[in-house]
């Protein structure tokens, strides 16, 4: 008797799956399993300008370009919206800028952790966010931050006096993971 | 029926499984920065000098205050030297520090300039005189983070009326 239940109870499972009118959508709602099934879109991380922070250039999507311009160790740096600060091995030229975060087809109240990870190894450097240094590990950002909301953060580089003059640049990643 | 069965099943898997997995969204920062080499020039009170108004800075004053050439006093590191009946030169030390930062310069050129040309008073940093107004070289090889002491003399003529003397002298450090 059971081993009978069993398969009429998966095959009633089976038909309320592939029954739209099961679940109350029109009869000729198609793919009601694909509609259940469907993964909300991923959450998007949008890089943006701070109120006081230096220019910063959106390259589309979820890239985005920081100049800080020339910047010395006993010069600093005279572009707007940045600072620096002199240590007795290396300067420090900091700057804002902020991060949004959305999660498209995700309830109101959905949240997500950031983490951050740099995607550089240049060692003459170190790039700092709200204090904490980026690595090419994974780290917090920020927990369970709303989706939709968007939050500033500080910039920090901080280069040696023993660093040779030129360009440096860094690749910082972002990445955003919506809590369950 | 068994296949259809085995077809949901399937189905129902990869679709707990897209449930279950986490939902990621990514970007990306850029940050570029042109580092430039720089040089610090720095004014120091010596021991033996008077105290510089300014001292720690690049912009300094030296205030040999109010002198006469016969009697009176001179500040607290002013020499105050006689020469006969023509003149008499002040003199005082002062520490002149350049440092470096970004750069593979290991020494440095010093030059002075005096700011408006003196015809009537003499100036001379050690012996070089820079009365005439044009730069003069004053070490072609410091050394990055020393302390350098110079003298810095004022010679003024017994004919000249009493009044004040101002001028400035211009430093300028190259790294080499």
């Amino acid at each position: 008797m059971t081993s009978q239940r069993t398969p009429l109870f998966r095959l009633g499972m089976l038909a309320l799956l592939t029954n739209p009118g099961a679940f109350g959508q029109p009869a000729g709602a198609p793919r009601l399993f694909t509609a259940v099934i469907a993964n909300p879109a991923a959450p998007t991380i949008t890089i943006l300008p701070a109120a006081n922070g230096a220019l910063l250039r959106n390259q589309g999507g979820s890239q985005a370009s920081l100049d800080l311009g020339r910047v010395s160790y006993f010069g600093g740096t005279s572009a707007p919206g940045q600072s620096s600060q002199k240590h007795s091995q290396s300067f420090v030229t900091s700057t804002r800028f902020a991060l949004r975060v959305d999660c498209p087809g995700n309830s109101a109240g959905s949240k997500v952790n950031v983490t951050m990870s740099r995607l550089d190894s240049a060692d003459k450097h170190v790039m700092r966010i709200d204090g904490t240094p980026v690595r090419s590990t994974e780290q917090i950002l920020v927990q369970s931050m709303p989706c939709g909301s968007q939050g500033e953060h500080r910039l920090d580089m901080e280069v040696l006096v023993s660093a040779p003059p030129g360009p440096i640049s860094s690749n910082v990643a972002f990445l955003a993971t919506l809590n369950r | 029926m068994k296949n259809r069965f085995l077809l949901a099943s399937v189905l129902s898997a990869f679709a707990l499984t897209g449930v279950a997995s986490a939902q990621t969204g990514s970007g990306t920062l850029g940050v570029t920065a042109t580092v430039a080499g720089s040089i610090s020039l720095t004014f120091i009170t010596d021991v033996a000098g008077v105290t510089l108004t300014g001292s720690g800075t690049s912009a300094a004053v030296v205030p040999f205050g109010t002198v006469s050439m016969s009697g009176g006093s001179v500040p607290a590191g002013v020499t105050k030297t006689v020469n006969g009946a023509s003149s008499f030169t002040l003199s005082t030390p002062f520490d002149v520090r350049v440092d470096l930062a970004n750069s593979a310069s290991t020494t440095y050129t010093l030059t002075a300039t005096l700011a408006t040309v003196d015809a009537t008073n003499s100036w001379f940093i050690g012996a070089v005189d820079m009365s005439a107004g044009a730069p003069h070289a004053l070490t072609a090889a410091g050394t990055f983070g020393t302390v350098v002491p110079w003298t810095l003399h004022l010679t003024v003529p017994a004919s000249e009326a009493a009044g004040s003397i101002s001028n400035s002298i211009g430093f300028t450090a190259v790294g080499g």
